[in-house]
């Protein structure tokens, strides 16, 4: 049988096979808002939109497809043992995503060969069955990485699919900027990125919120990758927040960090005098590796923090 | 005893394995994504006068269809692994050469033909999109095919110990080629029968796929 100490090595490799269809699949979510928008007033500047965003949509769908078929294959290319136990398990929650992406295709092919042939209710309905499905076959992927972490696909799920909102959101937001500042169409540019900029903006003002969920939920079920994520290399009660730093894991020092009193233990329970559980408190043969850990884990928060900034200041200051 | 019940146990991978992968395999192909493939065969074997027009017939009949088709390659792999683990495992670790190489043609396949469509400019990449897309739409089902008949033929040798015999030879033999071009032909055959209507109904029914006169 499988040992423990081999599935997060087998995990460690996950995210990055799964990112991109992932990420590809839930910008379809973005784009059901212009198609009502263009609905209801009529506007030509929101079907343009529409058309435009539908042309990146198709492409991302496109390569989504295939590289969603090249994954299905990998994973016995890559992980045959595994998937000689463990092929049955995540079988049940890849199907029901396969499925959920088998919907989106058709209703991608109704909606962007659609145009003017169909009623346009029934039009906008096939957009709208595509961001839901995009959605949902979403959740269904990351549920089926999440099992090898621990039953908690909710809040990993939740976490995701909001960072991909948030990413996409911005993204697209980004290119329409970036044409305005170019001065390029600027009235189909700016329409466009002011659609973009909410919803991304919306999903980066949630997303720390699932971040405290998220955090919550590992201090109790995976508390070594909490100590890696925040290099404590030691148990201790007031535990300080590391902001920066680099860990020397021979030492079991951080270096240049920037510490914040109390706050991990804050974080995690509301209680600055909580223990947390340090890498001393786990066999040394189980110990994941903490500088890449760490260090990605920082730009993580970085990145959602300057996200949220930037919503903060876009929705609220402007 | 240990050495019998071993043997008894890949003797039912070697019945087991050849039949439902052939069927999944087969299946996937043929209702899938035959005619798809299909499209990009016909498109290598029309003469280049007329390759604008078939290509654009296809994708008229092809394009709104051709993301759903791909997916009952991905649930026909799923089913594979959820229900038959073992023989996924066998499959992926002894065809690992031509499996990889249809990967590779599908990706190659799949963004050719999305960006030679929805591509916002218009230059010369597309030709170089067009020649990608012909080629690998050979080039997947002939290793599909390929790799359906060594898993048919029961040519997959748990024992070999040599690189060669366990990973070359188990697919690189007269049956499983053979096996490889026929699926080329019948994914010619159905994507031709496929474009029929759509090429009728453009009023081409005669010169879509002959040169003009």
């Amino acid at each position: 049988m499988i040992s423990s100490r081999l599935i997060p090595r087998w995990r460690s490799h996950w995210p990055s096979t799964l990112f991109f269809p992932v990420s590809a699949w839930l910008c379809l979510s973005l784009w059901p808002s212009p198609i009502f928008y263009y609905l209801k007033s009529g506007k030509v500047v929101y079907r343009n939109v529409t058309k435009a965003w539908s042309k990146g949509v198709a492409i991302f769908f496109a390569t989504g497809a295939v590289s969603g078929t090249v994954l299905s294959f990998e994973l016995g290319l890559l992980w045959p043992t595994f998937m000689k136990h463990a092929g049955p398990i995540f079988g049940l929650p890849f199907s029901l995503e396969g499925t959920a992406f088998f919907i989106e295709a058709i209703a991608l092919g109704f909606f962007l060969y659609g145009w003017d042939r169909f009623n346009k209710w029934f039009h906008w309905f096939t957009g709208l069955v595509v961001g839901i499905s995009g959605l949902v076959s979403g959740i269904l992927v990351v549920a089926a990485n999440a099992w090898m972490n621990s039953p908690a696909w909710f809040s990993e799920a939740l976490h995701m699919c909001i960072a991909a909102f948030a990413a996409t959101g911005f993204a697209v937001a980004g290119v329409h900027a970036y044409m305005i500042v170019r001065k390029k169409n600027i009235k189909f540019h700016t329409n466009a990125f002011r659609i973009a900029a909410v919803f991304a903006c919306a999903a980066a003002i949630i997303q720390p919120l699932s971040g405290d969920h998220s955090a919550k939920d590992l201090a109790k079920r995976q508390p070594a990758k909490l100590a890696a994520m925040e290099a404590v290399f030691h148990t201790q009660t007031n535990s300080p927040l590391l902001i920066g730093g680099i860990p020397d894991e021979k030492n079991k020092t951080v270096k240049y960090g920037f510490e914040i009193p109390g706050m991990l233990s804050f974080m995690i329970s509301g209680n600055t005098n909580t223990e947390v559980k340090g890498l001393d408190n786990i066999p040394e043969k189980d110990h994941p590796p903490v500088l890449i850990t760490h260090l990605a884990f920082q730009l993580m928060v970085a990145l959602g923090m300057l996200m949220f900034a930037i919503s903060v200041l876009y929705l609220f200051g402007l | 005893m240990k050495k019998t019940q071993l043997a008894g146990k890949t003797l039912v991978i070697k019945i087991v394995c050849p039949g439902n992968a052939h069927r999944f395999y087969c299946r996937g192909s043929r209702l899938g994504c035959g005619a798809d493939f299909g499209a990009g065969i016909i498109e290598l074997f029309t003469p280049d006068k007329n390759k604008d027009k078939t290509s654009n017939t296809l994708y008229r009949a092809i394009g709104p269809i051709w993301e759903a088709n791909h997916m009952w390659l991905i649930i026909v792999i799923v089913i594979l692994f959820t229900g038959f683990p073992e023989i996924y495992a066998t499959v992926s670790t002894y065809l690992h050469i031509p499996l990889a190489i249809m990967l590779l043609g599908i990706i190659a396949r799949g963004t050719a033909f999305a960006f030679r469509h929805y591509d916002a400019v218009h230059d010369d990449m597309q030709k170089v999109y067009n020649k990608i897309f012909r080629i690998s739409s050979f080039i997947t089902p002939l290793f599909l095919g390929i790799i359906a008949g060594s898993a048919v033929a029961g040519r997959i040798d748990p024992y070999a110990t040599d690189f060669v015999d366990a990973f070359i030879f188990s697919w690189l033999n007269f049956f499983s080629v053979s096996v490889g071009l026929f699926t080329v032909t019948i994914c010619g055959y159905l994507a031709a029968i496929f474009i029929i209507g759509e090429a009728r109904r453009r009023g081409e029914n005669d010169t879509s796929l002959k040169p003009d006169p």
